[in-house]
């Protein structure tokens, strides 16, 4: 079975980039470069292959709509599995096929990611410590706290690295099994799953049904005039 | 007129952008409030280390806001504490505000603004734009109003003290999360009728309506219906169906 190579610089700015939407997630600005429509863009262009990775970034963001971090309530992470989706679809045969097992797998990486995030969480709590109660002194809550962001940092490289290696050999089989004759099914269920998840976030804003019509109308109208 | 230099202010709204940076389930942001104000406090309290140190004890405890509106609240506390204000006083205003900063930020930025920006860019790959054009409208639109509220609420924050809550009452941002909401609603309908003739297992090339209208008259008032469900539903039958896919394949190859 071959394996995902990648040049060393790639892997390199791969990991780089893993770590930036881990942390943009949540404890660096929240700039919006964790959303997978940015997130594999990033992907896209360091591994060359910006265009290939479309569907992806349309799937992936879709799924990630009704996904709201709100409290301190259990959600699945966008940043780093769609940055190992892209750069391992754009490394496959970019088939649907391949298109599909590599949103399954991404979808279950995501809840891994979200899990790791919890974990990490509970990290912070020893790691800050210290930082707590009387006799605390500026520059030590300081550092800590930056510790605190830069192990987000590395949880975001070690997932990229874990998800490339881990995810390569079984999409790479998907795909290839997927390949038999059954790509025209692979088709139906990505553009299915696409208008179920784009028509499932109207939902976000209550009370707007009317304008979730006329906004169909307006698609459907555009559809025609093409 | 702030009692805090310029530079000072500048550190407020820089160190903002990390008040969520060491999150965790015993303070929650409550270290990392510490962290935006220290400069404040460095500054305030410049000459009394003990007394930095009590503040900083007072500061890194448990504390949540969104962490777009955090700076409203680290702006208040920075002028009240350079007022030289009972620290009882500011405990409880912290405590006032934490809530309501939480649920309104939630309501402008995470159930409003994102998805609604997120469904522009996918509106504009839908129609046939390359990748970098929709990530960039995506970027734009959304951080136009992130970044804004991370200033704003710093600034009023400094600004009103104590008083900041009935600047935010007056401020439009509920209006402004209602006109995102509608514009999310008609983008949402819009996007997943494009979807059909972007087709998304096709490598994004464009198709006819017609081989696949079959699949939105099933997919799209299913979506409607499931709703905010719709993650944990859609991936579920997608998987199985994959795995079914999987067997087939194995089969007939």
């Amino acid at each position: 079975m071959p394996e995902l190579v990648l040049p060393p610089l790639t892997l390199l700015l791969l990991a780089l980039f893993g770590g930036w939407a881990a942390v943009d997630g949540t404890s660096v600005g929240q700039f919006g470069v964790s959303r997978p429509l940015v997130a594999v863009l990033g992907a896209g262009l360091i591994v060359g292959e910006p265009a290939a990775v479309l569907p992806l970034a349309l799937l992936l963001e879709a799924a990630h709509l009704s996904v709201l971090p709100v409290g301190a309530a259990r959600y699945p992470e966008s940043g780093p599995p769609a940055v190992v989706g892209a750069a391992l679809y754009a490394a496959g045969p970019q088939t649907p096929g391949a298109l599909l097992s590599t949103l399954v797998l991404v979808l279950a990486l995501e809840w891994l990611s979200g899990e790791s995030i919890r974990w990490l969480r509970s990290v912070n709590i020893r790691l800050l410590l210290p930082c707590l109660g009387r006799g605390v002194r500026a520059g030590l809550l300081e550092r800590r706290h930056l510790l605190a962001i830069a192990a987000d940092f590395a949880r975001g490289m070690l997932l990229l690295l874990a998800g490339l290696t881990l995810l390569a050999p079984p999409l790479h089989w998907a795909a290839g099994v997927w390949g038999n004759g059954v790509d025209p099914l692979a088709r139906a269920l990505l553009t299915m799953f696409l208008i179920f998840m784009l028509a499932a976030s109207a939902r976000l804003f209550t009370g707007r049904a009317r304008l979730f019509v006329v906004g169909a109308a307006a698609g459907l109208l555009v559809q025609v005039l093409r | 007129m702030s009692p805090l230099s310029a530079g000072v202010r500048r550190a407020l709204v820089w160190r903002s952008f990390l008040v969520q940076g060491s999150w965790n389930y015993e303070t929650l942001i409550g270290t990392g409030f510490a962290f935006v104000l220290l400069p404040a406090l460095r500054y305030v309290y410049r000459r009394d280390p003990a007394a930095l140190s009590a503040a900083l004890c007072r500061h890194t405890e448990l504390f949540n806001s969104h962490p777009f509106l955090a700076g409203v609240a680290a702006g208040a506390v920075a002028r009240l504490e350079a007022e030289r204000a009972d620290p009882e006083m500011i405990g409880r205003f912290k405590t006032a505000v934490r809530g309501s900063l939480g649920s309104l930020g939630d309501q402008v930025v995470w159930m409003a603004w994102r998805p609604a920006c997120a469904l522009l860019g996918l509106a504009v790959l839908l129609l046939g734009a390359p990748l970098w054009l929709g990530a960039a409208a995506f970027l734009l639109a959304y951080n136009a109003l992130h970044v804004t509220l991370r200033v704003w609420g710093v600034r009023i924050g400094l600004e009103h003290g104590v008083g900041v809550g009935r600047v935010l009452r007056q401020a439009p941002l509920l209006d402004a999360a209602r006109r995102a909401g509608d514009v999310g609603a008609f983008l949402a309908g819009f996007a997943a009728v494009a979807a059909l003739g972007a087709g998304a297992g096709g490598g994004g090339e464009a198709r006819g309506v017609t081989p696949l209208l079959w699949l939105a008259l099933v997919a799209l008032p299913l979506g409607y219906w499931v709703g905010l469900r719709s993650r944990r539903v859609g991936w579920l039958v997608v998987s199985v169906l994959w795995i079914a896919g999987l067997f087939y394949g194995l089969v007939v190859g």
